[in-house]
């Protein structure tokens, strides 16, 4: 029999019995790892080579009942908490534009309700899918979303004052900047520095030709990632000198940023009314909300543009009362707080990291538009996930939080990718035997 | 002499846990680690300590991550947690109990016999 084939037999048999296929890598690698140091005992013992591999095989046991064993050990978790939630928020949200929109708008309604139908079906595939694909190919999965982005930015040119199209497929930005961190991990300050180079790559071509406070999302989403991945010691870099290293750039540009700005601050601050028209249109609608019921400035919500967009939260407090707008606070609250514990519980690098660069881009989303909502802050121009109007954006965001819950439904199992019996150093001494490898292993 | 296969099968996990409350092993050292420290009297089999292993580990009581053994080669070691700690603790005192009422059941099933 050819070497190493009983107990290739023997681990196929055993990945047989397990249907999580994600789950099969490290169970086949960790059993072969066994048989091979089972072998060498044998050996070391005087055995014959072919009957050593025999008895380290036997000694494992039966591979049909060690497989199941291992099957019950390796069940993907299905996260009914999490559908339930975004499915109150989603619910939340079209009952509060369908009161919006009444009976004269009811094809916005319908459109919310087909993106939500398209959007399911989109977290679903999502949800049942291969997180680790971003590690696999990260560069194809960073260079294709770029692509794709400029491609709709060429094809499709703003006109006027409309946002740009392709604007919300930098949502999907920060998770495929977790494969470019996860890439290159474990490469120093070297590795650091690439990273960071691809973020202000990613970052800079989105405030160029899309929209500015997008591309602030981005580059908050990845230096989130970065950080996480310093701090952790993904990188094998000191935390005292990376992080200066990353922030410095980044409050530079931020400086110069702000200093265009700066006239317009202080004027908008100077002014009696506070940063803007908007905001102190939303604080004057405020004012005159109720607990519960139509507020007394439940008349002029007009003075507001695009409430289904933009101000859906302000509409909700001062046409239902704050009660249901805390109602809503909660269910996002909860979503976002649970999804954060989840996240810093993953044990794999890559399901932490996949995780959250998911979440980061929602709660920041979501802290723009409440802030925005409230009358603390400018215009937020940025969506609120699930709740707000929005085609293509709702589809996104389903799809975004189809992707998070695949990783923890399946987060656990992260392994590594599977070796072969022998490491990768080619010279190696084990057990009492020099072994030279002359050839690279295949990955 | 062999043990009653049914009576090692409750304690396997604490087992496990006591040892890798020690220090932080690989599968194929545990097996052989416990059969030194039992003097034979454990000899686990590998197809029970891996699902066993891997049962640990989804319930948050152990935690498994790649180390470098003797001669550069890459294994999957395991650590205990802070809660597999605590299990641990739980399961000495459970056993501590059982073997304690065992004792004085059989102790006083000789007494018996010796008044016979």
């Amino acid at each position: 029999m050819p070497r190493g084939a009983r107990m290739e037999a023997f681990v196929k048999t055993v990945c047989e019995q397990v249907r999580f296929k994600r789950a099969k890598p490290g169970i086949a690698r960790e059993l072969m790892d066994h048989m091979c140091d089972q072998q060498q005992a044998y050996l070391r013992q005087g055995m014959e080579e072919d009957e050593a591999e025999k008895r380290a095989v036997e000694q494992m046991g039966d591979p049909v009942t060690v497989g199941m064993q291992m099957d019950l050990a390796h069940r993907p978790k299905p996260q009914w908490g999490f559908f339930i939630l975004t499915v109150g928020l989603l619910a939340a949200g079209i009952a509060v534009q369908g009161a919006l929109f009444g009976q004269g708008d009811s094809d916005r309604l319908f459109v919310t309700l087909i993106a939500a139908a398209l959007g399911g079906l989109g977290m679903a595939a999502a949800y049942f899918a291969d997180y680790t694909v971003l590690a696999r190919a990260p560069m194809g999965i960073y260079w294709g979303l770029l692509a794709a982005a400029l491609l709709l930015y060429v094809l499709f040119p703003a006109e006027g004052g409309e946002a740009q199209r392709g604007t919300l497929l930098f949502l999907l930005f920060p998770t495929a900047y977790a494969g470019i961190v996860f890439h290159y991990r474990k490469r120093g300050y070297g590795g650091l520095m690439i990273s960071f180079g691809f973020l202000a790559a990613g970052v800079l071509f989105c405030m160029w030709c899309f929209r500015i406070r997008m591309g602030f999302l981005c580059l908050f989403s990845g230096l989130l990632l970065l950080t996480l991945a310093v701090v952790k010691g993904h990188y094998g870099v000191k935390k005292r000198w990376a992080l200066p290293l990353l922030y410095l750039p980044v409050a530079a540009g931020c400086g110069v940023f702000a200093f265009g700005y700066w006239q317009r601050l202080m004027t908008a601050f100077s002014r009696e009314e506070g940063l803007g028209y908007l905001t102190a249109v939303t604080r004057q609608l405020l004012e005159g909300a109720a607990l519960l019921g139509p507020g007394a400035t439940a008349g002029s919500l007009g003075r507001l543009p695009e409430l289904h967009t933009d101000y859906l939260l302000t509409f909700l407090i001062v046409r239902f009362g704050w009660l249901p707008f805390f109602l809503v606070l909660g269910l996002l609250a909860l979503f976002f707080g649970y999804a954060v514990v989840r996240c810093l519980r993953q044990r794999g690098v890559l399901a932490r990291m996949t995780a959250a660069a998911v979440l980061s881009p929602l709660l920041i989303e979501t802290g723009f538009y409440l802030a925005a909502n409230l009358g603390w802050m400018e215009l937020s121009s940025l969506p609120l996930p699930l709740l707000s109007y929005g085609g293509a954006g709702l589809v996104l965001h389903l799809v975004l939080i189809g992707f998070l819950l695949c990783v923890f439904r399946c987060g656990s199992m992260e392994g590594p990718p599977p070796l072969a019996c022998q490491t990768h150093a080619w010279i190696q001494l084990a057990d009492g035997v020099l072994s030279v490898r002359f050839r690279k292993p295949r990955s | 002499m062999a043990i009653d296969k049914s009576l090692q099968a409750g304690s396997t996990s604490m087992l496990l846990l006591g040892l890798l409350a020690q220090q932080d092993m690989y599968g194929y050292q545990m097996i052989e680690e416990l059969e030194k420290r039992s003097d034979h009297t454990f000899t686990l089999k590998a197809g029970t300590l891996y699902p066993l292993l891997h049962q640990l580990e989804e319930q948050g009581l152990l935690l498994s991550y790649e180390g470098t053994a003797e001669g550069a080669r890459v294994r999957k070691y395991y650590r205990i947690t802070p809660k597999g700690t605590e299990k641990l603790s739980e399961k000495k005192r459970e056993w501590e109990r059982y073997t304690t009422a065992v004792n004085r059941v059989l102790k006083g099933g000789s007494r018996n016999a010796a008044w016979c």
